[in-house]
């Protein structure tokens, strides 16, 4: 038995197929390799992204809201963060807590220099859904302030997939020339085209694009006016799924916080396919998460810089439509489809 | 006689949740469903690697800035991500960065958007040996969105200098290693006063 992931992926010509013609052990072999390194190679979850409100004072925890957009087949994750210290000369103990619970302590210490930290996950509940969770960057007391200032977040790959419904690999082995045909899982011609269909499944662009903020300092809405915190809007961008499409649906994810007596609306607006997306929140929303989903613009391949037809920028505003107290946004996620 | 793997035209209903039964399979099927689709999953995957932005009315800049020397932004050393090796010698990876830049003053701002094989290449000196960089101006003193040029990185670069991730998962799984390391950096500098880059998304691309 073996789903290896090779490093790099097989392609077979496509004159491999042709009409009347037998078809080669190999070919089947390279389309099998071929399914196995496009499920196991790995992805980016979190573009490396900006937080906002980064200050960690000594003794206090920031919690990060995610939500984060895997395939199934993703057995660790590796998590990049960009801290610094506060202040020059005081060094900042950092711990960091990932979603499965895991933990990484960090001494930052190079004067107000951000430097990058990784954190390895070993994700403990596997899924090819989209997961809502928390990371927390916690500033031990008695040392010095730090500052988060960025978190990235990417899928590792793996050098060999399980023979099953949910990793969908494909065992190698059993495809080659002269070899008998399997109809077991996994194995053979069938395991081959099965290894691609789950493939087209699972692809797409997953992370896209996050704006986070710690919940020492989420995003504060104080007008019934839209305002954009962030001032300009940002590249959004999906992969073409389908043929001959020029936009796609988007998941929208976004986690908020209202007063008592305050709603709170967040708009999403991406200029390219020209849709809007509106989340609202109820008075007395101690924190939760609102989707939807957003068109834009895909790749277009025939040009220098992929920007397609409906190629555009998104850009995330929010306002309080009714009283006076809080009004807070504390992360809007941006997952492919 | 050859086994029936040797001639899938003679197999009919290729996935193994319809079974497998006797029968022709044309052509169109065996290679619009599979070669095709493999290839168009394989050239269609790029990621998006980074967003980082500041908050309205902030930007990094530099309190030094120079008209001559392009220099680190303020605050804004690199970002690091991973890069699917896409094939053997001589295949790129390319980088599609928008940025919203501005100068402080009436003047020409520089930036210069280099995509490093690893980061620790550009620890040190500006612009590290097999990086690849791009170039774009403004004259605006309002921030603007500007579409830099692709940036090409092989993965001869990739390969030569070894910045592969290594194995992370503290067992000698080799996993890891099938993704490099990628670093973007970002440099300027300006005519006059000072330089300030708003925002910057950078996305993997194949190319046309």
């Amino acid at each position: 038995m073996s789903a290896l992931v090779k490093d790099t992926c097989p392609l077979p010509s496509v004159s491999g197929v042709v009409n009347a013609d037998p078809v080669r052990g190999v070919t089947w072999h390279d389309v099998g390799a071929g399914a196995n390194h496009l499920l196991g190679r790995g992805s980016v979850l979190i573009p490396t992204t900006s937080i906002f409100g980064d200050a960690i004072e000594e003794g206090t925890t920031s919690t990060y809201y995610l939500t984060l957009f895997p395939r199934y087949q993703a057995t660790h994750r590796v998590w990049t963060l960009g801290l610094a210290p506060a202040t020059a000369g005081i060094e900042a103990v950092v711990s960091f807590v990932d979603p499965s619970g895991g933990s990484s302590l960090w001494r930052v210490n190079d004067g107000t220099a951000l430097r990058p930290f990784r954190h390895i996950e070993t994700i403990g509940s596997r899924t090819a859904s989209a997961v809502q969770t928390t990371v927390t960057l916690a500033a031990a007391s008695g040392k010095g302030h730090a500052l988060g200032v960025s978190i990235g977040c990417y899928e590792v790959a793996r050098p060999e997939l399980a023979l099953d419904a949910n990793d969908g690999g494909v065992d190698l082995d059993t495809l080659g020339g002269g070899l008998p045909i399997h109809a077991t899982l996994g194995q053979s011609i069938g395991g081959a085209i099965d290894g691609i269909e789950a493939a087209l499944s699972t692809a797409r662009r997953n992370g896209l694009l996050y704006v986070l903020a710690g919940s020492e300092a989420p995003f504060s809405f104080t007008t019934i006016s839209y305002v954009n915190p962030l001032g300009g809007a940002l590249a959004v961008t999906d992969r073409k799924k389908y043929r001959g499409e020029t936009s796609r649906a988007i998941d929208v994810a976004a986690y908020g916080v209202t007063g008592a007596t305050t709603t709170m609306d967040v708009q999403i607006e991406h200029d390219g396919t020209g849709d809007t997306l509106t989340l609202s929140w109820a008075a007395g929303d101690a924190g939760s998460w609102k989707t939807g989903s957003l068109t834009v613009g895909v790749e277009d391949l025939s040009n220098a810089r992929g920007d397609g037809s409906a190629a555009g920028y998104v850009t995330v505003s929010g306002k309080r439509t009714t009283g006076s107290n809080a009004a807070h946004l504390h992360a809007a996620c941006f997952g492919g489809t | 006689m050859a086994s029936h793997s040797e001639y899938a035209g003679a197999v009919r209903g290729l996935s193994q949740t319809l079974g497998v039964a006797q029968g022709p399979v044309s052509a169109s099927l065996g290679r619009d469903a599979t070669i095709n689709n493999l290839r168009h999953l394989h050239d269609e995957c790029g990621q998006a690697l980074a967003t980082l932005t500041k908050t309205s009315g902030s930007y990094w800049t530099q309190a030094s800035p120079s008209t001559s020397t392009l220099q680190r932004l303020d605050g804004f050393v690199w970002v690091e991500f991973p890069l699917h090796r896409r094939g053997d010698t001589g295949d790129s990876f390319l980088v599609i960065i928008d940025a919203r830049v501005s100068i402080s003053t009436a003047g020409t701002a520089s930036f210069r958007f280099a995509l490093h094989p690893g980061h620790e290449a550009i620890r040190g000196a500006p612009i590290a040996v097999g990086s690849a960089v791009a170039d774009v101006t403004t004259t605006s003193t309002t921030e603007e969105g500007v579409a830099v040029p692709a940036i090409y990185l092989t993965s001869t670069a990739l390969d030569a200098s070894r910045k592969s991730f290594p194995s992370l998962l503290g067992d000698g799984n080799p996993g890891v290693g099938r993704m490099f390391v990628g670093a973007l950096s970002v440099w300027a500098k300006a005519s006059a006063g000072a330089p300030r880059l708003h925002s910057i998304c950078a996305r993997e691309y194949v190319g046309a």
